[in-house]
């Protein structure tokens, strides 16, 4: 993809999509409400519904400019992004929707994670990464794991001014992207820039709209400050972030020296994982009280932590250059 | 006198004798069992002594070229038979060259060949027909590649047989004419499917073997 490409697809245009839906989404809303005879209702959350669908039409564009074709069900699990999105999306949209209670929600959480992780990881029982009982238990563990974290996005997000979510949020994704991208090793003669073994160029473009879109909900809320985010938000960004983290750790990677290094080590992806239970910093007693940039501040610290501590044993993971002087020749020498 | 007499009969003879024992040496070489350079027969490709190359376009433009380096391979053929002929290669995906480390790590990743995926790349023969040029012939099989199975049809050259090291060999080349989104492999291609996107489409594979008759 051309750079002016990657930039609209995945800055500008989910970024847009996202912004600027929101607001005309909110004005239109403002307008009906004041028709009302009672006027707007103070309490209303506003149609906080669009936001799913604001952030299908936002993430999906950047997969379809890479890879035009739409395929029902691919074969290869990393083109199941776009399924993947529209599956949070749609769970979103019926939860903030119907609005069930958070502990149902949660339970309902578990299995749609489970898919999602289970789209990705297919393959792994056929790689020889885990066992079928173990691959069983790492898609269980994951759908609760990023469960947990998305109800704790959500259950303080009532409490939370949405712009304070989602920078938080922001600060926790963002790193994902230049993270999955890494690509030349550190001691190549270009300039490094080597976070982690990856190689992953399209899980990069997808958190760049990703992280575009978490900005534009961040810019936009000034302007429509009743909104709130939870149930809308929490479930697509936690999905897609693990998806292009799952994808990156056991399909991406290095090749160089003594076979295939993982794109990211365990404890790196774990890191990356909770780091957006940060957004739930802010609403915990002793600090939901502060002012809300401290409430910004220490939610932002935490993920910075988390995503910083990833990205460090992400780099070290990089595997060292095999040392010079192997002679590819040698068993042909050898050979009598 | 009698000393140099002596010793130009012992050079007179020595000579001789030196020949006799080389002669003897070579006499004992050649009767070894020479190597069976007919064609007829099941071979196993030398990865040493073969290749497989790929070309696609870039930008449009550029006829751009890697190689895989791991390989394997065996096929039978015999040119007076050759409907009888079977070819069957086994390419490790992950070992895909381009010269420069970086790139080779990218195209290993679900960007393009998705290795963990997919680690192999694969064909099996189907048919053997024989063409119109001298020694050319049409190899029809399976090539799985992306995790893909597709009919396609390789033009083949028969380079003949040989001798390597005391063993028999036998050469030939092979070029496939492929499409890359007929195995799934779109990513970074023109929306309309054609060469002029990042990436082209069409992929020319050279596969270049030597091989030890069995």
């Amino acid at each position: 993809m051309e750079p002016s490409e990657i930039i609209l697809y995945a800055g500008l245009l989910p970024g847009a999509i996202v912004g600027v839906g929101l607001l005309c989404a909110w004005l239109t809303w403002r307008a009906i409400e004041k028709r009302r005879t009672a006027g707007p209702r103070p309490h209303a959350l506003g149609p906080i519904w669009v936001l799913p669908i604001l952030l299908g039409l936002a993430l999906i564009p950047i997969d379809l400019a890479r890879d035009p074709r739409v395929q029902v069900w691919p074969k290869e699990t990393t083109e199941r992004f776009p399924h993947i999105i529209v599956a949070a999306c749609l769970f979103a949209l019926i939860d903030t929707a119907v609005r069930a209670p958070l502990w149902l929600s949660a339970i309902l959480r578990i299995p749609l994670f489970g898919a999602v992780s289970w789209a990705i990881l297919e393959p792994l029982p056929r790689t020889g990464d885990a066992s079928p009982g173990g691959f069983w238990l790492l898609i269980a563990g994951l759908g609760a794991a990023l469960a947990a974290v998305s109800i704790a996005i959500d259950a303080s997000a009532r409490r939370v001014p949405t712009w304070i979510t989602a920078l938080i949020l922001l600060v926790a994704i963002a790193p994902i992207a230049p993270v999955v991208l890494s690509d030349f090793p550190p001691d190549a003669p270009r300039p490094a820039f080597s976070l982690s073994p990856a190689h992953f160029a399209q899980g990069a473009f997808q958190a760049g709209a990703l992280i575009a879109a978490l900005g534009a909900v961040a810019l936009a809320h000034p302007l429509c400050r009743a909104l709130r985010v939870d149930r809308a938000l929490a479930v697509p960004t936690i999905a897609l972030a693990a998806a292009i983290l799952c994808a990156a750790r056991w399909f991406g990677g290095s090749w160089a020296g003594a076979g295939w290094t993982p794109g990211l080590p365990i404890p790196a992806l774990a890191l990356f994982l909770l780091a957006p239970a940060a957004a739930a910093v802010p609403a915990l007693p002793g600090i939901r009280r502060r002012g809300p940039m401290i409430r910004l501040g220490l939610g932002a610290l935490f993920a910075a932590i988390c995503a910083g501590l990833g990205t460090w044993l992400a780099h070290e993971s990089i595997p060292a250059r095999p040392p010079p002087g192997d002679d590819p020749y040698a068993d042909f020498y050898d050979d009598p | 006198m009698r000393f140099r007499t002596l010793s130009l009969s012992l050079s007179t003879l020595g000579v001789p004798a030196l020949a006799l024992a080389g002669w003897a040496a070579m006499s004992a070489n050649t009767a070894a069992p020479r190597p069976d350079l007919a064609s007829a027969g099941t071979y196993s490709v030398d990865p040493v002594h073969s290749g497989v190359f790929f070309q696609i376009k870039h930008a449009g433009v550029t006829n751009f070229y890697g190689r895989f380096n791991t390989f394997s391979g065996s096929f039978s053929f015999d040119p007076a038979a050759p409907e009888d002929g079977s070819f069957s290669f086994t390419v490790d995906a992950a070992s895909v060259d381009t010269g420069a480390e970086g790139r080779d790590n990218h195209l290993r990743t679900p960007d393009f060949f998705n290795v963990r995926q997919f680690p192999e790349i694969s064909f099996q023969s189907t048919s053997v027909t024989p063409s119109q040029e001298e020694g050319a012939y049409r190899i029809e099989g399976d090539l799985t590649l992306h995790g893909v199975t597709k009919p396609v049809t390789a033009d083949m050259m028969w380079l003949g047989t040989g001798e390597f090291r005391n063993a028999p060999i036998g050469a030939f080349e092979a070029t496939f004419r492929i499409k890359r989104s007929d195995f799934d492999m779109t990513k970074y291609m023109a929306e309309d499917l054609s060469d002029s996107g990042g990436l082209g489409n069409n992929v020319t594979l050279y596969v270049s073997v030597e091989a030890r008759k069995e």
